[in-house]
Formats: structure tokens, C-alpha cells, sequence
């Protein structure tokens, strides 16, 4: 029994310390050339471009729900009118960028895992190797820079569309004006709110595209082995982006003190 | 890869740039990072809450924010805050103008508040001093407001002891006042007997006198010398006559003692009488008064006239009081005037008063609240004949028991609990007397002796 579980629990440091080569040599490939532009620009055009409606009505309802709740509990206290700017403070610093990046890890995490899950288990990845091409920088580190750019872009869209459903709700409330809703609701924001918020989710992206590409460039078993790359995928990108936000919230509180104020 | 695509994906990037951009642009505007400014600075004991990127304001409007809070050196020293404020707002901003920390209500953060100077005063130049108001804190606000009631307690519990001696002075006067009268009395009937039994005598003296003229006619010696002691006895009679009846005239004259006493103890009865009813005035005052209502309320005052009908109907059910009822159906008391009104009908005021003589045994401050009652018509009718009857009511226990103070007015519809007729309404009034515990205990006491 103790056996079964040395070898357990070795196997997965193992997996685990794959993973970290596998990142860190992502992470060096992306600054190395031949940079694979094109093929970059085509994952930022499936990952982003097209993940952009989706991200854009779940954050238009979000912002609705987000100002509604808001107005709930502000109304106790007689204090509607900050609703606007608590709605913007809640969505640039935490809610716009996990949603964000639960909704991509969902959509992208699993989409990678199958793509490249299928092209191991029919050898097209061993094909790519055979005509001299660099698979791990082709496959792998293109899908990580188009998911790094992609979710930051993606992530402006989901706080402005959050505040425009949060304009909406206002609106239909108390018929307050675009303009002075936005301009309430940027009138506690400060860049160390924004700046850091958004830009984090660039680690988001790379652990996205990273656990996905490793999944599905890892896939056996068949058809059978794709899809539980799939599954993994998205599990195990959401996880790992959930526990990554913790330490850069600590880290970014450590940099920019007066945010944790 | 297509044009249309690599289009879209460059689409998507810049769009999302600008997007961000545009985010940046909003919150650096709100900084002023992309307008003229100047730097002033203001020194504060207090800086209550006032942070980097805290906004200031001149007048209310939005004029920029603090860039910078400096540490006193020492203990007791002031911080200093330094402000970057919008160029185009410098000229109203001068070497009087005042920097204070006011709030945005009580959830809101802080703002610095600029006041504008005077247009005689020069222009602060940059890098300038403004003088520094202290921030008021709630928690300052809070210790005052309960300092402030804790006077207003001890002066309600100083007042209370003045009234309490005010009115003791008053009743010693009253009885002093009583008593006078009843001694001046007394000696006025004792006087007047003793007058009276000396006129008798005086009678009955001359009575004799005649007597004895008669028997003694015949010896003119006699005669002569009875007639001496008559004429003697006689003008002593007189004289004593003449005292008795200005010693009356002194007790009964217009300007005698006893109807200058009199006459002086009205005048007091009177003072009395007014400032009772100023001290009674001044007391009714202070149960309206907004600072002194909650202390009236808590003791047991109410003004019928801020009374709902639930809240009236809550009062029955206090505590501290015990309702005292006597129903009275309406066919018995009341009949429909050609107006549309009500009027006593014959024999009401005998069936009122038999009814009040129930409650006369409680003492006369104890409150009687006449509650009307009407079940027919709509609510609007119900009420207003309740309240017309209820008013007939008081008016006559007014005229007949003069308590008008402690006498008040309810109208309440057609709804009554607590009805002899079951069903939960009364046609009519209900004579309900507010009795406190021990006056119950004295009543049932009184009555069983």
C-alpha cells in the first residue's frame, strides 16, 4: 500500500515538475525566434476575436446583476449614489478579470486541450517534428502569446460592458445619464486599481494556454484520451488560474500599498 | 491565413487597447494629469481619513485631489497636506480662502473642501499656504450629542424637583389660604352670637326696667331714685350696645378686617389660579417640545391630538395603566338634529352623570378619554358622528364636573373589542378613565370600608 502511494505521489511530482519545464520553456520560446507571427495572429483571431461575444454578454448580464445587488444593499444606507463607482471598483480590480478568465479557461482551456489531444494521438504533432518544424514553439508557444494578449483586451471589454449592463439597470432605476454614470463610476478608480487588474490577467492567459497546450501534448489513450484532456484542461487551468489570483492579489497589495486600503 | 481575419485580429487588439486606453484617459482626467494645475498646501490637526488621490473641492466643485501628507516632526504637531487643484479655479482661490475635511454623509469617504477667498485678498501662489479647519468627527459629534443629554437630563431632573416644590408651595398656600377662611369664619359667628346674646340681655334688661316702673309708681323717692339707677343702667346698656355693633361693623363692613382678608385671600386664590394655569401651559409646552417629548412619552403623557387610532388602541393595552370603561349605547344619549348632527336627547345628562359618578372615586387628575363610537354609513361618517358624539359628551362632563383639563376626545369608528354588545362594535360612547395601579388599590380599599 505504501508502496502504491510513493509511486502515486512521485508520478505527480514528476507530472508536476514536466508541467514547470514545459512552462518555463514556454515562457523562454516566446522570446526567442522564429517568432511565427501568422500563426500567432490566427490563435489570437480563435481565442479572442472569437471569444469576444461571449465575453461580452457575460459581462453585460454580469454588471446588471452586479448593479442591482449593489443597489440593494447601498440603498440601506442611503448611499445609491456610490453604487456606480462600487460597481466599477468591484469589476476592474477582481470581478471583471477572474470572470474573464474562467469563462476563457472554460471555452480556450478546453478547445486547446482537444485540438492539440487530437493532433498527438494521430501523430500529426510527430508529422510537424518530421518536416523540420519546431512543434512546442508552432503549437504551443503561439497559443500561449495569442491567449497573453487576448485576455487583457478581453478583459477591458468584460469591465466596460459590465459598467455599460450596470448603466442599464441605473437607467431603468433612476434615469441617470450615461455620461455622468461613467463618469461616477471612474470617479474612485485610481490607475493602481485599473493598471494591475487587467494587466494580471496576461498570467491568467499563460496559465490557461500553458496547462491546456501540456494537456493535450501529453494526450493517450485514443479519441477517449482527447476528451479527458478537455476535461482536465479546463479543471485544472481554472484551478491553478484561482490560486495564482490569490498570490497576485498579495503580490500586487505588496506593490501598490494603497489598494489594500 | 486571409486579409479579412489578420483584419479582425488587428481590429481586436487595437480596439482593446483602446479600450484600456480610454479607461486610463478617464482616470487620469479625474487627476488632472492632462490639465494646467498648481500646488497649494494646507496644515491640519486631524487629517480624518485624507489620503494620496483624495479629491478636493472648491465650493462643491470637483478641483482636484491631495497628492502628498507630511508627518509632524513631534507629538501636538499638524500634518500638512499638500493639494493640486485646476489652474483655471486659481483665481479664486486666495490667501483667505480656508481647507477643510468634510464628508460625503456618513458612509462617504472624505473630501477636502476649499473655501473661495475674498476678492480683496491676493491670489495664493503656487506652492502656497491656505489656513486648515479640523475635521469634525462623528465619533466628537456623538460625545457632544451625549454630553448634550446628559445636561438636558440632569435640567429635567432639577425642573421636575422645582415643579414638585412650586406645586407644594402652592397647596400650602391653599390650605393656609383655607384655613384662614374657616378661622375668620368661626371668629365671625363667635362675635356675632356674643352680640347677639348681649342685645338679648340688654332686652330682657329693659324688660325689667319697665317692671319695676310699674311696681314702684307710688313712692316718688323711689321713683325718683329707680329712675336714677334706670338712666344709669340704660346708657351702660347703650354703651355696650354701641361697642357690640361696631365690633360687628368692623367684621362685616365694607372695609373691615375680615373683607380686607377676604378680599386679599381672593386675590391670592387668584394668583394661584394663574400660575397654576401658567405653570400647566408651560408643562403641556414641554410635552410638544421635540427635546422633552420622549421624556413626557416614557412617563405616561400623551396628546390625544398626535394620537392615531392604532396607537390609541396600544395605549389601552399599556401597561402602566389600567382602562376603566362605562359603555353607553347611543339610543339612549343621543338623537339626530335636523342639521345632520347629534344632540342630547332628554334625560342623557342624568344617565352621563350617573355613569361619571362611577368614576369619581379616582382621583380628578386621572385622565377620562370619551371614546365615540357610530356603525352607520361609510368610514368617513362613522367617524365623524363618533367624533360629534364623543364631543357632546365631554362638553356636558365639562360643564357639570368642570375637568375639562383631564377630560379628552377619541373618535374611533365603529370598531369596539372590548364591547358588552359581543360582536366587536359599539353604537355610542364609552367613558374610559386611565387608572394607575395604587389608585386602584386605594379605590378598592376606599370601597370596602
Amino acid at each position: 500500500m505504501s508502496g502504491f502511494v510513493r509511486t502515486a505521489v512521485v508520478t505527480r511530482l514528476a507530472s508536476g515538475g514536466r508541467a514547470v519545464i514545459f512552462a518555463g520553456r514556454a515562457l523562454r520560446d516566446m522570446f526567442r525566434p522564429p517568432f511565427e507571427l501568422q500563426e500567432t495572429a490566427r490563435q489570437i483571431y480563435e481565442l479572442g476575436w472569437r471569444s469576444l461575444p461571449l465575453i461580452a454578454a457575460a459581462g453585460y448580464a454580469v454588471g446588471i446583476v452586479m448593479s442591482m445587488h449593489t443597489r440593494a444593499s447601498l440603498e440601506r444606507f442611503g448611499a445609491e449614489a456610490l453604487v456606480p463607482a462600487g460597481l466599477a471598483l468591484a469589476l476592474v480590480r477582481e470581478t471583471g478579470p477572474l470572470v474573464c478568465g474562467l469563462l476563457l479557461s472554460g471555452r480556450v482551456g478546453a478547445g486547446v486541450g482537444a485540438e492539440l489531444g487530437a493532433m498527438k494521438v494521430t501523430e500529426q504533432i510527430d508529422a510537424l517534428e518530421a518536416v523540420a518544424v519546431d512543434s512546442f514553439k508552432f503549437l504551443v508557444v503561439t497559443r500561449v502569446v495569442a491567449c497573453m494578449i487576448a485576455m487583457p483586451i478581453l478583459t477591458a471589454v468584460m469591465n466596460f460592458m459590465g459598467m455599460l449592463g450596470g448603466w442599464t439597470a441605473e437607467s431603468a432605476v433612476s434615469g441617470m445619464g450615461f455620461e455622468a454614470y461613467f463618469r461616477a463610476a471612474f470617479s474612485l478608480l485610481q490607475f493602481s486599481d485599473y493598471v494591475p487588474g487587467t494587466l494580471k490577467t496576461m498570467v491568467f492567459g499563460f496559465i490557461i494556454a500553458v496547462t491546456a497546450s501540456y494537456l493535450g501534448v501529453h494526450t493517450s489513450g485514443g479519441t477517449q484520451g482527447v476528451g479527458y484532456a478537455a476535461t482536465r484542461s479546463v479543471v485544472t487551468a481554472s484551478i491553478l488560474m484561482i490560486a495564482a489570483n490569490v498570490v497576485l492579489v498579495r503580490l500586487i497589495f505588496f506593490v501598490f500599498p494603497e489598494m489594500a486600503e | 491565413m486571409g486579409s479579412p481575419r489578420l483584419a479582425l485580429v488587428g481590429a481586436f487588439v487595437i480596439g482593446g487597447l483602446l479600450l484600456f486606453a480610454v479607461g486610463l484617459f478617464l482616470i487620469g482626467d479625474r487627476r488632472l494629469l492632462f490639465s494646467e494645475q498648481f500646488e497649494i498646501e494646507a496644515d491640519f490637526g486631524n487629517v480624518a481619513g485624507v489620503e494620496i488621490s483624495t479629491g478636493v473641492r472648491l465650493s462643491g466643485l470637483p478641483a482636484g485631489e491631495v497628492i502628498g501628507i507630511e508627518i509632524p516632526d513631534a507629538p501636538g504637531g499638524r500634518f500638512v497636506v499638500r493639494m493640486r487643484v485646476r489652474e483655471d479655479l486659481h483665481s479664486l482661490v486666495r490667501t483667505d480662502s480656508e481647507a477643510a475635511i468634510l464628508s460625503d454623509g456618513l458612509l462617504g469617504s472624505a473630501f477636502i473642501q476649499l473655501r473661495a477667498g475674498s476678492a480683496a485678498a491676493p491670489l495664493v501662489p503656487d506652492g502656497g499656504a491656505l489656513r486648515g479647519v479640523d475635521a469634525v468627527e462623528i465619533a466628537d459629534l456623538i460625545a457632544e450629542g451625549r454630553e448634550t443629554f446628559r445636561i438636558a437630563a440632569a435640567e429635567m431632573v432639577a425642573m421636575r424637583a422645582e415643579l414638585t416644590d412650586t406645586f407644594g408651595g402652592f397647596e400650602a398656600t391653599i390650605e393656609t389660604t383655607t384655613r384662614l377662611i374657616d378661622d375668620l369664619g368661626n371668629d365671625a359667628q363667635r362675635v356675632t352670637g356674643a352680640s347677639a346674646a348681649l342685645i338679648d340681655e340688654t332686652r330682657g334688661m329693659v324688660a325689667e326696667v319697665r317692671g319695676v316702673m310699674d311696681t314702684v309708681a307710688g313712692s316718688q323717692d323711689a321713683v325718683q331714685r329707680v329712675l336714677n339707677e334706670s338712666e344709669g343702667t340704660m346708657r351702660a346698656v347703650r354703651t355696650s350696645a354701641e361697642r357690640v355693633e361696631e365690633a360687628i361693623a368692623r367684621f362685616t363692613g365694607p372695609d373691615s378686617a375680615t373683607q380686607r382678608l377676604l378680599v386679599e385671600a381672593g386675590e391670592v386664590m387668584g394668583r394661584a389660579r394663574e400660575a397654576m394655569a401658567d405653570v400647566a401651559d408651560n408643562t403641556e409646552a414641554l410635552k410638544r417640545n421635540w427635546l422633552f417629548r420622549g421624556y413626557f412619552a416614557e412617563r405616561g403623557f400623551y396628546n390625544l391630538d398626535e394620537l392615531t387610532v392604532d396607537e390609541y388602541r396600544t395605549l389601552l393595552r399599556d401597561d402602566r395603566y389600567t382602562p376603566l370603561r362605562i359603555w353607553l349605547a347611543a339610543d339612549r344619549l343621543f338623537e339626530a338634529d335636523p342639521g345632520g348632527g347629534w344632540t342630547l336627547r332628554d334625560g342623557a345628562a342624568r344617565r352621563i352623570e350617573e355613569a361619571m359618578g362611577e368614576l369619581l372615586q379616582y382621583p380628578r387628575t386621572s385622565p377620562i378619554v370619551v371614546e365615540g363610537y357610530a356603525t352607520a354609513g361609510e368610514i368617513g361618517r362613522r367617524l365623524l358622528d363618533s367624533q360629534a358624539r364623543a364631543d357632546l359628551v365631554r362638553s356636558h362632563l365639562t360643564q357639570a364636573f368642570r375637568r375639562a383639563g383631564a377630560t379628552g376626545t377619541m373618535a374611533l369608528g365603529a370598531g369596539a373589542a372590548e364591547s358588552p354588545s359581543g360582536d366587536g362594535r359599539w353604537d355610542g360612547v364609552a367613558l374610559t378613565l386611565f387608572a394607575e395601579p395604587e389608585q386602584l388599590v386605594r379605590a378598592g380599599a376606599g370601597a370596602a370600608q
